[in-house]
């Protein structure tokens, strides 16, 4: 709580929907966001029970400077992750850190399950769960336009919601939040969707007097004008993350067809370039991020004879256009942004979605499985097939779906097909096949994602390939994020936060951290982390890299699969040197 | 010449609400978007266009003035009134007269949120929605 | 000799807007120390390719060479 030397947690039981409120002084020096919430995580797991027992807990949690300086942005959920059977960390942007904030709130506590389906309403002088019995079965899009108009609060409030894929658990459905953002990965859709929680609408306009004025009110200036100056706000405002295609395909580093290539002769179609041309409409922010990254592209479509056409607007950026672009072999905008906005109505995460279909689209080429299982033939560039193959993920269509809707591994797993089925720690690949760090990145990474420890972008960084520093460098930003995500800094900020700055800021609303601190408390939440993954069954000597990685061609050259080996028990032993430390 | 607040590039508006927030922060030394004289909100859900909520400095005739019975709103130079706290009794009439709901109302002090055409808004906006202008004293 | 830059629309803020650049090269220069003498700064170079290939920034320039810069890859 901010001023305050403790953590405001909220905890909701929707079996029996009673509220309780702990100020609890002993999550203070976590500061906030994952810090806070792999702790409250760690103290509500049953991991006696199965991953979706009603009895587990979802956690969400703002930052120790949430909302109050610019790109501060996000909220962090974790969980127990039905996709890769271990840890769950998902961030968001919108409204939510905003609303949690002035509601009064840092980190919710959800647990138990709603006997009927139920949305919970917050404001900051009261909680009530709501029947949401008329809501089930909606589009994030439609649950959307009647929370909103049910609840009051416009302007202030934010709107969390599941779509179809979460309620029928599909493993990686998504949370959308506010519309154009999402708690993407790592299906907590599908745990919501167990909870039978359609929704949350919070509401935040509480009274929060700004102690010592002249010092904070110094740091935002300089902040603001820091962020605003810099190429950051440009690159990310300017035609945003999807510039990125042009460069990756020109190097060698864009995953088309299921990584059959790292090159996308059609890349030029669906270039970030080209989006902004043919179909970018709008930009937005989330709230107190003066950069506005969200693009929105928009495309015309004929939905039924006599010329009816609407226009369809969704939010775009890289990853969609890799994962539902050349990952598929998708060879317009347009067609990507119509498959966006399928996979966003039903509540599911891009980036899973069109790596499973990659894996699907093979594997029937293939014959490991036919077309009486798939139902429609799956084919590289064939839009209108992915979309009905979607619309019968998030309702498991029959038995092929169903297992398709468990992820990639799992498929590969049934059917076979592992060396193509592109996963690191069983969640689906991001869209980076720069090298090493990519690959032993996604897989080392706490949550499996890129963003872990960045390590697609040591790829770019390093001169010449050091499998010491590599792993040194992976291993220092994997802390360092864990620290930065308890803020939570927006990474897309992360240059203009260095620590000097990250020191100032706390410091200016009431916090007397050193450097030494932030380091502290970076490892302190890593250790945290790897102990829930290891209550969760995760075993760090027990991956795989799908041989596909060593087969095409990356940003770097031809990969090793002896070399990511090496890389990945490298990496394991600094964990290990670390986990026998002193308790910090 | 006095200055007025003009919100003339609302369609560049990203939504970012750092106006709010250093409305807030500087004229009421408050974290909350509720404290801000300026609100910026959709035209319906997040599909909707932003449009800006802001007083828009009436000249010769002010609504809000007129309708204050103790006299707490006093006509501002170039447009648009300054509040009198000590005048005030926090009847909200203001607030109902104003006909682009443009007055707001802090409850926790009673006192209804007057927009003073500060500037600050528009120095804190990312991508030049907000603008001071100069205009003639009508007083 | 003439050799061809081209920075694309995200770089071209640093070489006054102009996308396509005819450079005259005298004596043996880098394709690194092209793209610098443009105005490109060093932090935002991701990377270099030449005629279509991906290059070494050390990469000798040779006679009506087209050099293409890309940005930093930076993902989210």
């Amino acid at each position: 709580m901010i001023y305050e030397k403790y953590i405001r947690v909220l905890y909701l039981d929707l079996t029996t929907k009673k509220i309780r409120i702990e100020n609890r002084e002993d999550l203070y020096s976590y500061l906030g966001g994952v810090g806070v919430a792999s702790k409250l995580l760690e103290e509500n797991l049953k991991p006696e029970l199965d991953p979706m027992d009603p009895q587990q807990p979802v956690i969400f949690a703002i930052g120790a400077a949430s909302t109050i300086f610019p790109v501060i942005t996000k909220t962090v959920a974790m969980f127990w992750s039905p996709l890769t059977g271990e840890l769950g960390e998902s961030y968001a942007g919108g409204r939510m850190a905003m609303t949690l904030f002035l509601a009064g709130y840092d980190a919710i506590v959800i647990t138990g399950s709603s006997d009927k389906p139920t949305y919970i309403a917050i404001s900051r002088n009261n909680v009530e769960f709501k029947d949401a019995r008329a809501l089930w079965g909606l589009s994030c899009d439609e649950v959307g336009r009647v929370v909103r108009e049910r609840e009051p609060g416009g302007g202030k409030r934010s709107i969390i919601r599941i779509g179809p894929a979460g309620e029928n658990l599909v493993n990686y459905a998504c949370v959308c939040v506010d519309t154009y953002r999402h708690f993407g990965r790592l299906g907590l859709g599908a745990v919501l969707g167990s909870k039978k929680l359609k929704a949350i609408s919070i509401v935040g306009d509480r009274d929060l007097p700004i102690k010592n004025f002249k010092e904070y009110f110094k740091v935002y200036q300089e902040l603001y004008n820091r962020v605003t100056d810099t190429s950051i706000m440009s690159k990310y405002h300017d035609a945003g993350t999807p510039i990125n295609i042009e460069p990756l395909n020109a190097a060698g580093g864009l995953p088309t067809k299921n990584l059959k290539q790292s090159v996308f002769e059609h890349g030029d179609k669906i270039s970030g370039e080209t989006f902004a041309h043919k179909n970018l409409v709008r930009k937005m922010a989330c709230t107190g991020c003066p950069v506005g990254c969200i693009h929105i592209g928009q495309f015309r479509r004929e939905f039924d004879k006599g010329h009816e056409y609407e226009a369809v607007s969704v939010s775009y950026d890289y990853e969609l256009i890799f994962a539902l672009g050349s990952f598929l072999g998708i060879k317009s905008s347009d067609e990507v942004l119509q498959l966006i906005e399928v996979v966003e109505n039903l509540g599911l995460d891009a980036m899973s979605t069109g790596v499973v279909l990659g894996w699907a689209t093979e594997a029937l080429a293939k014959n490991l499985i036919t077309l009486e299982q798939t139902l429609v033939p799956l084919a590289f560039g064939n839009t209108k097939d992915y979309i009905t193959a979607i619309e019968y993920i998030a309702c498991k269509k029959n038995e092929f779906y169903s297992i398709l809707a468990q992820g990639a591994e799992k498929a590969s797993d049934v059917y076979g097909g592992k060396d193509f089925a592109m996963t690191f720690g069983k969640n689906e690949m991001p869209g980076y096949h720069t090298g090493y760090g990519a690959v032993i990145g996604a897989t080392v990474g706490a949550r499996h994602s890129h963003l872990c420890n960045g390590g697609y972008s040591i790829d770019q960084s390093m001169k010449e390939f050091d499998k010491e520093k590599l792993v040194e460098k992976l291993f220092k930003e994997e802390k360092e994020r864990c620290m930065l995500n308890s803020l939570i800094i927006c990474l897309f900020a992360r240059k203009v936060y260095d620590r000097e700055t990250i020191l100032a800021a706390l410091n200016s609303i009431g916090y007397e951290l050193t450097n030494e601190d932030l380091d502290a408390i970076g490892e302190r939440i890593y250790k945290t982390k790897l102990r829930i993954k290891k209550m969760m069954g995760y075993d760090s000597k027990n991956v795989r890299f799908p041989k596909r990685v060593f087969e095409t061609p990356s940003m770097s050259g031809q990969l090793d699969e002896k070399v990511a080996y090496e890389l990945l028990d490298m990496y394991n032993k600094k964990v290990e040197e670390m986990m026998a430390k002193e308790n910090a | 010449m006095p200055k007025v607040l003009k919100a003339e590039g609302m369609n560049k508006c990203i939504g970012c609400f750092t106006c709010m927030l250093a409305c807030a922060g500087v004229n009421h030394r408050n974290h909350s978007i509720s404290k801000s004289a300026i609100r910026v909100r959709t035209s319906g859900g997040l599909q909707g266009k932003f449009v800006s909520v802001v007083c828009l400095a009436c000249k010769d005739e002010r609504a809000c003035a007129e309708a204050c019975p103790s006299g707490a709103l006093e006509k501002r130079p170039g447009g648009g009134v300054i509040l009198k706290k000590e005048k005030c009794i926090g009847c909200r009439k203001c607030e109902s007269a104003c006909i682009v709901s443009a007055v707001h109302f802090d409850e926790d002090e009673n006192k209804p949120i007057i927009c003073k055409h500060c500037g600050v808004c528009a120095k804190f906006c990312p991508h030049e929605c907000l603008e001071m202008e100069e205009t003639t004293n009508d007083l | 000799m003439k050799i061809y830059l081209e920075v694309g629309s995200f770089l071209k803020r640093y070489t006054s807007e102009q996308e396509s650049l005819e450079i005259d090269v005298s004596g043996d220069k880098t394709a690194a120390e092209v793209v610098l003498s443009v105005g490109v700064p060093e932090e935002e170079i991701g990377f270099i390719a030449v005629n279509g290939q991906k290059v070494d920034p050390d990469y000798v320039l040779k006679e009506n060479d087209i050099i293409r810069v890309y940005p930093l890859i930076v993902g989210g």
